[in-house]
């Protein structure tokens, strides 16, 4: 039996206790202090995440999908403790992970939730070999307790991300960019975690390696069992890899929905006109679908405007959507939105 | 159709510790006037430094454009003496760049060097070119262009600073508009924007458009004809429907098939295997070979010539050998 199952089998005995849900976001907040004048102040606050309320199932993939500033990279970063939320709950198998102390992150949420960054050539210590690279996190979590056993543990994860092990003592510089995401990739796997959040995993790859990293991260899933937050500007890759998607915008959930019924029928107007925008290849004179282009910019998150916070840049709102903020709610089974026009 | 640039045979090489990286590698295109081009590849295909070639931008010593021409309405670019090639440039060819923010001067008014262009060029005084400069933003969609003029480039969001930028190369009306990832850096729904306005104007100001990008969702979008790059080379030339519909070249094939779609059916995912060659890599057959899934014997040994089909489609792949060649 491999180190990796062995892992494996230690985790699925701890799951029995994991409730359904791996996950439970409830009304996380996450603001920032806007800091003025010699005395730093706090003048006002950006709402980065606010009120954001899901769930993630074991072994699912949820989308966040938004654009930029819309607080899809805060929210994967508060739900790791990497930020400390503002308000809200955060339930990670069960536990209240929100207000453990800095000691307890480590076993308790760091060692099941780890995090894929976008840009590796950022996220990877230049000075470090890939060998100390994957060797730090299992040190610090204590996991297997020889050198020799933690190095065939990190040939064995390397092999999964379709390394050679022979690189084990070649420094960032020396691979390329798929090859460093396949790196992150291996450092965010070898603790065995429950959780993955990918922040932008595959944006700063070319579409052919990019596919290939797209591929990996699925076939991981099904030999792992492992769940996935899977936060992305690109709509495409989002429909591809996820199994529910969220959009967020302006630090807010417009809609949560699976993935089928979100991407064929929208319910939300953000939703709709994020999809129209999309550039598509048009195959044989296949009919271009209408676009709904939006005016202007978005808001700043430091000022976001009352009622809906959409409204500003809605094609349908109505004098209601600008005095009072739509309620985020259930209206067909398993679909989430927040807009008036579904009371 | 009357060619507005005309670039044959070009090859942009670098020498980096006394190893001769070839950039660009000997390619052949033509866009016609008012025309879209598309340029097409992945990072290291050569792309960039195609266009950096046109507009003699490449960077100096290690860089240099040995062999080839770039005709521009009939001139040759290459032979131009420097200090001719600052009339060209934002004059004759315009460019527009990935990242506005650094392509404009965080110090100088959005005024200041959108005037400082126009003056330059069309040789006017300040007052004329103010009001050439306003009018040109209100073309690009900004509400109080007077306001907008007097506003530093930090004040304005992504997708207003790519329009400042848009702006400014179509001010002088060029005749060639380079387009480096104009919309990577923007949002979709601001995408979507900049995209319409670039089909605007490239049809009211009949300018002819090469657009250079990894996005062919972009390319479907806003190109007539597209050029597929490879490491240094053109792989495929033909028209957007038919590259779409019928991908020639199987890296174009893997290309498009690498890509997740928006709407139908989800399939795994084709990916190309392998990595793009490193630059300098030199192999004695057809670069793509490695990674190619079709590849065959001859493949490894040869390097297969640009074959023209009759439907005037070109290929770069020896599965098209027996067809017209050139």
């Amino acid at each position: 039996m491999s180190k990796a199952n062995i892992l494996l089998s230690q985790r699925e005995k701890a799951n029995e206790r994991f409730h359904e849900n791996l996950l439970d976001v409830q009304k996380l907040k996450m603001h920032f202090p806007i800091k003025t004048g010699i005395l730093q102040r706090t003048t006002g606050s950006v709402k980065a995440v606010d009120d954001v309320s899901f769930t993630v199932k074991k072994g699912e993939t949820l989308g966040i999908v938004g654009e930029s500033g819309c607080g899809k990279s805060t929210l994967g970063r508060a739900l790791i403790r990497l930020y400390e939320p503002t308000d809200g709950k955060i339930l990670f198998g069960g536990n209240d992970v929100t207000k453990l102390k800095e000691r307890d992150l480590g076993p308790v949420l760091r060692r099941n939730m780890q995090m894929v960054f976008q840009d590796p050539n950022a996220s990877l210590n230049p000075r470090k070999s890939l060998g100390s690279i994957l060797m730090e996190p299992l040190r610090v979590h204590g996991i297997l307790n020889s050198r020799e056993e933690r190095m065939d543990h990190i040939a064995e994860i390397l092999q999964t991300v379709g390394l050679h092990p022979t690189v084990i003592n070649n420094y960032p510089h020396e691979f390329s960019g798929g090859q460093r995401q396949r790196i992150g990739i291996a450092r965010a796997l070898i603790l065995n975690p429950e959780l993955i959040i990918a922040d932008e995993a595959v944006s700063a790859l070319d579409v052919s390696i990019q596919a290939q990293i797209v591929n990996l991260l699925e076939d991981l899933q099904e030999k792992f069992n492992l769940t996935y937050i899977f936060i992305s500007h690109d709509l495409s890759v989002v429909r591809h890899i996820s199994d529910r998607v969220g959009v967020m915008y302006l630090g807010k959930l417009m809609e949560l929905s699976d993935k089928e019924s979100l991407y064929d029928e929208p319910l939300h107007p953000y939703t709709q006109s994020l999809l129209s925008a999309v550039p598509v290849i048009r195959k044989g004179g296949a009919v271009k679908r209408d676009r709904i282009i939006l005016k202007g910019d978005l808001p700043s998150p430091a000022n976001p405007p009352g009622g809906c916070v959409f409204h500003t840049r809605c094609p349908y709102a109505m004098p209601q959507c600008g005095s009072e903020e739509p309620v985020f709610r259930e209206v067909v089974p398993g679909r989430h939105v927040a807009c008036h026009l579904f009371n | 159709m009357n060619a507005v640039l005309e670039v044959s045979n070009l090859k942009t090489y670098f020498k980096k510790n006394k190893k001769t990286i070839r950039a660009v590698d000997g390619i052949d295109f033509e866009i016609g006037k008012g025309e879209t081009v598309a340029l097409v590849g992945e990072s290291g295909c050569g792309k960039s430094m195609t266009s950096l070639s046109i507009m003699g931008l490449v960077p100096a010593p290690a860089g240099k454009v040995v062999d080839g021409s770039i005709k521009l309405n009939g001139v040759d670019l290459v032979q131009m003496p420097e200090k001719k090639m600052y009339d060209i440039r934002g004059k004759e060819v315009a460019m527009i760049f990935q990242e506005p923010m650094t392509s404009l001067n965080p110090v100088l008014t959005i005024g200041d060097q959108l005037t400082g262009v126009i003056m330059h060029h069309l040789k006017v005084n300040k007052k004329t070119a103010t009001e050439k400069a306003a009018e040109m933003l209100g073309i690009v969609g900004f509400s109080d262009p007077l306001k907008t003029l007097k506003d530093y480039p930090h004040r304005l969001s992504g997708g207003m600073r790519q329009r400042v930028m848009i702006a400014m190369a179509m001010s002088c009306n060029p005749k060639l508009l380079i387009a480096d990832e104009p919309t990577t850096a923007l949002d979709v729904t601001i995408q979507a924007q900049v995209l319409e306005l670039m089909k605007d104007l490239s049809k009211k100001f009949s300018t002819s458009i090469l657009l250079i990008t990894h996005d062919l969702g972009v390319v479907s979008e806003l190109a007539e004809r597209v050029i597929v790059m490879y490491a240094g080379q053109i792989v495929e030339i033909s028209d957007v429907d038919d590259l779409f519909e019928e991908p020639l070249h199987p890296y174009t094939e893997g290309l498009i098939h690498s890509i997740p779609a928006i709407e139908g059916e989800i399939t795994r995912l084709q990916s190309i295997k392998g990595n793009v060659p490193a630059p300098g890599t030199v192999l004695p057959g057809c670069k793509f070979a490695p990674r190619c899934s079709k590849a065959f014997a001859r493949c490894t040994e040869e390097v297969p010539g640009m074959y023209v089909r009759e439907d005037g489609r070109c290929v770069r792949c020896f599965l098209y050998d027996g067809e017209v060649v050139e």
